[in-house]
């Protein structure tokens, strides 16, 4: 079969069509599959399993890309419950996504009365712009959250410098607990910081550890992130 | 430069004469009542050898002082007396045996005191006092608080008047270091008489804040001459024992003691510090930790802390917000031979809250308190929980519902196990929270539900349908 200049014209065209058309979806899939690595990802060191996470969190932390929790455990004797509050990673956006536990449904205080009031959990969730999201991550970063070492690890140099080799345990403390979330990793920290300054006077960690919650409590819905 | 020289001398002579000036508070005050120790008190240690060389008395010549022991000193009266407790001989009653100071020399009595059935342990002595000589021979009976018909035997010491209303004073310590610092304390002053009382103490906590006897008239023990400052006013020695012959700052023994907190400079020995500035967890941890209150609990923490010179608990205010606390405990921390342990509460944590729920969470913190001062810090949190919710719990119930009567001991009970359901960490609990099965499990001890915590939680703190309020 001869095929005519025109014939081979056309084929010529359509196969480069064909050929744009699969390069340009390769861009497109390229773009969308590179969407959260736009942001380069701290590394971590894994120690908790994915399955170890409660379900409240799992069930938001699933659908991202990357997720910073953070919680508080309460102390001995305190019944309160606290928010949790991530900081995801989904495509390229950032959010701010706080679950408030424990919200009493007035209606059910007032027809029902306790012990049968209904208790809900409320999720918020705030879009950062771009620069917000950066500017949160990139503190996180530079307070060290991804390096830091678990407590453990921080009392035992702690020891080493005191004197007296041992670091005070004080009862009845609650935990501040961070989760750092990508994919199937998961690093788990939590940690006490009562009087930690004063007992470990010479580490910086501490201080990392405060200026991270207060991101999380003081300026979670600033304009400044 | 030469013009300078004077202003520079006068400086330096100024600074010179200050620090000629810094003479011990001991010296210098006015009616001392000073914690003190052989090491510090060479007429004392004098004393105790010279009586201890001749004693007939047994107990005296084998009497070993080897703590703490009170004196009180008024150089402008010249009263000079030391007090030692004496060991116990039967539990019916305390002695101390004291030492005073007369125009002829130091005599000894030793006091003994038999409490009456209305005596509760830490409040004003109620009973009877019975002076003896050093030869146990019985000089003088009175009762506590005094009647005017008490029996008199020719002792040195008699009834002067019924009761005068005690004032504070300021006291200084010397014990153990060579601190002296004022603290307050209540000494006895009869403002009708102006005799100012010497003030002696009664260990064992017998407390007697109204008391005042007469000049002395005779009886006691000669023990020496001793080398302390003399008299300025007279010792009324002269055997003359005549009710009513009050011959004004010839002043006699008495014994107060309303306060037993002694420092040792800005240290509290024996203590129980209540640093604490809101007033309603002021008033709380002074209502729970009163030592007239009849607790087991309570005996327990008066014991360890509050007559025990080498252990003390310290509880204060801070923030325990960063980590979610409401009350915390330290670990035992030894000072100068000194344990303490402090217990921390935080204010805003317990702002709203009843009375009954503050005073749980004091009996909670102070649990901790007892376990690190007895064992060093040898048992975990966790450890000191499971005894505090199982084994434990009636002993901190009682003791709740004994300060608040109006509580049922099942509602003290669901108030100290409030503290189990917040351990309850869910089925991957973090930090030191327990799983749930766990705290099921030790639930299960106590009979309760964890709704019926939950109710009782409520009533007390977040309904307020019970408990008290502070204001």
């Amino acid at each position: 079969m001869k095929l005519s200049i025109h014939q081979v014209q056309h084929v010529i065209n359509h196969t480069s069509f064909v050929i744009k058309m699969i390069l340009m979806s390769q861009l497109i899939i390229g773009c969308r599959h590179n969407a959260t690595k736009n942001y380069i990802l701290p590394d971590f060191e894994t120690n908790k399993s994915i399955s170890e996470i409660s379900k409240s969190i799992r069930n938001i932390t699933d659908e991202k890309d990357f997720a910073v929790v953070y919680t508080i455990i309460p102390g001995d004797m305190n019944l309160e419950v606290y928010p949790i509050k991530m900081f995801c990673l989904k495509d390229s956006t950032w959010e701010k996504i706080e679950i408030r536990r424990g919200i009493i449904e007035l209606d059910s205080l007032y027809t029902q009365g306790d012990p049968d009031v209904v208790e809900k959990d409320i999720i918020l969730k705030k879009v950062c712009r771009k620069i917000e999201g950066e500017s949160f991550l990139k503190k996180l970063t530079t307070y060290n959250l991804f390096t830091m070492q678990e407590e453990f690890q921080l009392k035992k140099r702690c020891e080493e410098i005191r004197t007296d080799n041992k670091v005070p345990e004080y009862t009845d403390l609650g935990f501040s607990s961070f989760y750092i979330i990508h994919g199937s990793n998961v690093r788990n920290l939590t940690y006490q910081l009562y009087n930690r300054e004063e007992d470990c006077p010479s580490m910086t960690e501490w201080e990392d550890i405060e200026k991270i919650i207060s991101l999380y409590e003081d300026e979670w819905y600033s304009k400044n992130h | 430069m030469q013009k300078r020289l004077p202003v520079f001398f006068a400086i330096l002579f100024l600074w010179a004469s200050s620090c000629n000036e810094e003479t011990p508070v001991s010296k210098t005050s006015r009616e001392k009542i000073i914690v003190t120790d052989l090491d510090h008190e060479p007429i004392a240690k004098d004393l105790l050898s010279k009586l201890q060389g001749k004693a007939s008395n047994g107990r005296i010549s084998s009497l070993e002082i080897k703590d703490a022991f009170f004196k009180y000193e008024d150089p402008d009266s010249g009263v000079l007396n030391y007090t030692f407790p004496l060991p116990d001989k039967s539990p019916e009653y305390f002695e101390n045996m004291i030492l005073s100071k007369y125009d002829d020399g130091f005599y000894g009595f030793i006091y003994r005191y038999i409490p009456d059935e209305n005596y509760i342990k830490g409040e004003s002595f109620r009973g009877t006092l019975q002076q003896f000589d050093l030869e146990e021979n019985l000089i003088g009976e009175f009762t506590i608080p005094f009647e005017q018909d008490s029996i008199y035997a020719g002792g040195r010491t008699q009834l002067l008047n019924q009761c005068v209303q005690s004032i504070e004073q300021k006291c200084v310590t010397t014990y153990k270091v060579e601190t002296v610092t004022d603290y307050p304390c209540h000494c006895q002053y009869d403002r009708r008489t102006q005799l100012s009382s010497v003030c002696t103490f009664s260990f064992n906590m017998g407390m007697c804040d109204d008391m005042t006897t007469a000049p002395p008239g005779g009886g006691g023990t000669y023990v020496a001459m001793g080398s302390g400052p003399s008299p300025k006013a007279g010792g009324g020695g002269s055997g003359g024992n005549t009710t009513g012959t009050i011959k004004p700052k010839t002043n006699p023994v008495v014994i107060v003691v309303p306060e037993n907190d002694l420092y040792v400079g800005d240290k509290c020995v024996a203590c129980i510090e209540n640093l604490l500035k809101n007033p309603c967890l002021k008033m709380v941890a002074k209502k729970v930790l009163n030592p007239a209150l009849a607790s087991t609990f309570n005996n327990l923490i008066q014991d360890i802390f509050n007559k025990n010179d080498k252990v003390n608990l310290i509880i204060k205010e801070g923030s325990l917000t960063k980590d979610a606390a409401i009350g915390s405990t330290n670990p035992a921390a030894i000072e100068n031979g000194i344990m303490s342990v402090t217990v921390t509460l935080d204010p805003t944590k317990l702002a709203q809250s009843s009375q009954e729920r503050i005073a749980s969470v004091i009996y909670h913190e102070c649990f901790h308190a007892i376990v690190n001062s007895l064992s060093n810090n040898s048992y975990s949190g966790d450890e000191q929980h499971i005894v505090m919710f199982t084994n434990k719990l009636d002993l901190l119930a009682q003791a709740l519902a004994a300060v608040y009567p109006a509580m049922s001991l099942g509602d003290a009970k669901g108030m100290i196990l409030v503290g189990l359901i917040a351990k309850d960490g869910g089925m991957s609990p973090e930090g030191d929270k327990w799983p749930t099965p766990f705290v099921d499990k030790v639930l299960s001890y106590s009979h309760f539900t964890r709704s019926q915590i939950d109710i009782i939680f409520k009533r007390y703190e977040t309904f307020h349908t019970s408990g008290t309020a502070c204001d």
